[in-house]
């Protein structure tokens, strides 16, 4: 508690301050842009950071910029129905009908009240359960860690998306990604194809600046036409006040509900925010006395996901510092963020730079506040960023995209690389292919292959290593259960003789 | 939805067009040289290439499949009796997550804005260290939200000069991050 308290007090100074606020506001300005979600936020904002040497500074921006980016794409979600990411995909769905019918305003305010329910609590969830977590990490081996990041990535492609084939052949091709450069262990070069640029490897940052930017401007410009320019006025109803009696009444299951979900899902390693917003959706369609208003826009389905989006990243935040695996794409970025500062997320981090640690976990805290205190009486101004013409809009994405690539850097070549990342991203947008997997595959696997390596060369090439510890056979039965699950329902459909129903589990959206 | 019998076909080509890469891709990984062992750096590669190659072959499969939906029946109404794992897309009741309306008719993706702005985008990057990122963006700016389909020449030149000086003055002011300066004089 008392590192906590000294968390607090770096974050209080009025520059720390000064930095969660320019965080925010940027968060929320790049976040408000249509088809821009959090992950692609941190990206194009990683350069900002590049000049700074204060690793605390910038990592309590990022948290704001974190939380900007994802309260900004709620408000995209419900005033324009383009949800950034797939997190934001259940929101959009009431809000937008809530919008459509003058309660743009209770949506607003339930989606912003509710993500600072769920993030205050999430934060007081993260702040007890991170320590003691980082402890039973230290004694975490190799083979574990190898175990870990199997299972991050079998849980991932396993219940996220709707085609099992295609989310295997994202994963792989971020895998194979991960593959190219010079070998950490013996310095021998793959994939390279006799080049100097791909001995270095492929950046995270260019990988994702690639697809979610340029891979996405192109996509957007292929269907430029069909694309919703109309933003719908906050202003129709006619009530004064943000949310009536009635809403609030209705809200606030929703969102301790979707708190309750979220965390939980976010720290499991299981793709981050995308089953829980829509389990929530789910749920609270089911036992809704409202029922009936789904899909007419029930403030229900707009409160829950967005408290469980939310909760989710703090939850997120448990396996990205204490064991260095990041669960989403988002966490993929904070990952490379910290990579940048030579910091490397593990039990160590705690140990080494606590006060960074803390820092960051009060900033949410202050990020939180900040964020209530900023949207919703600036909803007017958010709103005028969404009113940015759309070919001047993409055309500076590209600019920063480009600037961000060549910036971090420090190469054209390289900016070639995303470019044709860009391409293939379009093409993958184009047939149906999720995202997130790329860049999953593309940190997790190298991750997985030195920890497998590591475990092996302290047994001498034993491969009993992995199971002889109860810890690591436990993890390895868990990425079994994993890839089982999606198939329960059409197995137990088998055994009671029914003809198998063809649906898998599946919650989320492609991506 | 996409037409059933075009999608089909793009769908076969795609899928033997990834089974082609991931075919030479594994035979470039399994001819390196070095350590193949269980410790050594070539066993990787040649794990994820047999894992393209694999997945590669199935998604070609599940798309040879015939389907219950016979080509040519128009707009694909996905038979409840189909069990192609490709095929599970809506939940009944489920909404549209792209956000169209029931009635919306589907519009066809166009290619030319897409290579436009790539096009733009590789003059831009071969531009950005001769011209310097100001005159480089400025015209890129002009030039993208052209393609992308803007009609208001003076509004986009106004933005396509103020917003790369405001960028490369912050960048190499506040932040001390390097950018071309090329021909611009500051």
């Amino acid at each position: 508690m008392s590192e906590l308290l000294g968390g607090f007090a770096t974050v209080l100074q009025p520059e720390y301050l000064l930095y969660a606020a320019i965080g925010v506001t940027l968060g929320t300005f790049v976040g408000v842009l249509p088809g821009i979600g959090p992950a692609l936020t941190i990206a194009l904002l990683l350069p900002v950071t590049f000049s700074l040497d204060d690793p605390i500074g910038t990592f309590i921006m990022f948290a704001g910029i974190y939380y900007g980016a994802m309260y900004g794409g709620s408000t995209t979600s419900i005033l324009l129905n383009t949800p950034g990411e797939s997190a934001s995909v259940a929101t959009a769905i009431e809000g937008y009908q809530m919008a459509r019918r003058g309660r743009a305003k209770a949506a607003l305010a339930t989606a912003a009240i509710g993500s600072f329910v769920a993030g205050t609590i999430s934060t007081l969830l993260l702040s007890l359960f991170a320590q003691p977590v980082a402890k039973l990490a230290t004694t975490f081996r190799a083979a574990d860690y190898f175990a870990l990041a199997l299972l991050a990535m079998v849980a991932v492609t396993a219940l996220v998306g709707r085609s099992l084939v295609r989310g295997m052949l994202s994963l792989i091709f971020g895998l194979f990604l991960g593959v190219i450069g010079i070998d950490g262990l013996t310095g021998q070069a793959r994939f390279t194809f006799g080049t100097m640029e791909l001995l270095e490897g492929i950046d995270v940052v260019v990988v994702i600046v690639g697809l979610f930017a340029i891979g996405e401007t192109l996509y957007i410009a292929s269907r430029m036409h069909s694309l919703p320019e109309h933003v719908t006025p906050i202003d129709t109803g006619s009530s004064k006040t943000w949310l009536s009696k009635d809403d609030w009444r209705r809200s606030w299951g929703p969102w301790l509900r979707g708190t309750a979900v979220g965390f939980p899902f976010g720290a499991l390693p299981s793709g981050g925010a995308d089953v829980p917003t829509f389990l929530s959706y789910t749920y609270e369609k089911h036992r809704s006395k409202n029922r009936a208003q789904f899909g007419k826009g029930a403030i229900e389905g707009v409160a829950g996901p967005e408290a469980a989006n939310n909760a989710a990243f703090s939850g997120v935040l448990v396996p990205l510092l204490t064991l260095g695996i990041p669960t989403s794409a988002t966490a993929a970025v904070m990952l490379a963020a910290f990579q940048i500062f030579n910091l490397q997320p593990g039990p160590q981090l705690f140990d080494r730079s606590p006060e960074l640690v803390w820092a960051l976990i009060a900033s949410l805290y202050v990020g939180n506040v900040l964020l209530l205190a900023l949207n919703l009486p600036l909803i007017r101004v958010w709103v005028k960023v969404l009113q940015i013409p759309r070919p001047i809009l993409y055309a500076g994405i590209l600019v920063f995209a480009t600037l961000g690539v060549y910036a971090a850097t420090g190469s054209v070549n390289q900016v070639f690389i995303a470019y044709v990342i860009g391409v293939i991203g379009f093409g993958m947008r184009h047939f149906d292919f999720p995202i997130a997997p790329v860049i999953l595959g593309l940190i997790l696997g190298p991750m997985m292959e030195l920890q497998f390596r590591r475990a092996l060369l302290v047994s001498n090439g034993d491969l009993t290593v992995f199971v002889s510890r109860p810890l690591t056979a436990i993890l390895l039965a868990l990425v079994v259960v994993a890839l089982v699950v999606p198939y329960l329902p059409r197995i137990v459909a088998r055994l009671r003789g029914r003809p198998a129903e063809t649906k898998r589990l599946t919650f989320a959206e492609d991506d | 939805m996409r037409q059933a019998s075009q999608g089909r076909r793009t769908g076969v080509v795609l899928a033997a067009g990834l089974l082609v890469v991931g075919v030479l891709l594994l035979w470039s990984a399994a001819t390196a040289e070095g350590d193949f062992g269980l410790q050594g750096p070539r066993l990787a590669p040649v794990v994820v290439t047999v894992a393209w190659v694999v997945a590669a072959a199935y998604y070609l499969f599940t798309e040879l499949r015939p389907r219950a939906d016979a080509p040519g029946t128009g707009i694909a109404a996905e038979a409840p009796a189909d069990s192609t794992e490709e095929d599970d897309r809506e939940e009944p009741g489920e909404h549209d997550p792209e956000g169209h309306e029931p009635g919306e008719a589907e519009i066809k993706p166009g290619w030319r804005a897409p290579a436009g702005v790539l096009g733009t985008l590789v003059g831009f990057a071969i531009a950005l260290e001769y011209a310097g990122f100001v005159v480089s963006a400025a015209l890129f700016i002009v030039l993208t939200a052209r393609v992308l389909g803007s009609r208001h020449l003076v509004r986009d030149v106004i933005v396509a000069i103020v917003l790369p000086i405001a960028i490369y003055l912050s960048f190499t002011r506040l932040l001390d991050i390097f950018l071309p300066a090329g021909v611009f004089p500051l």
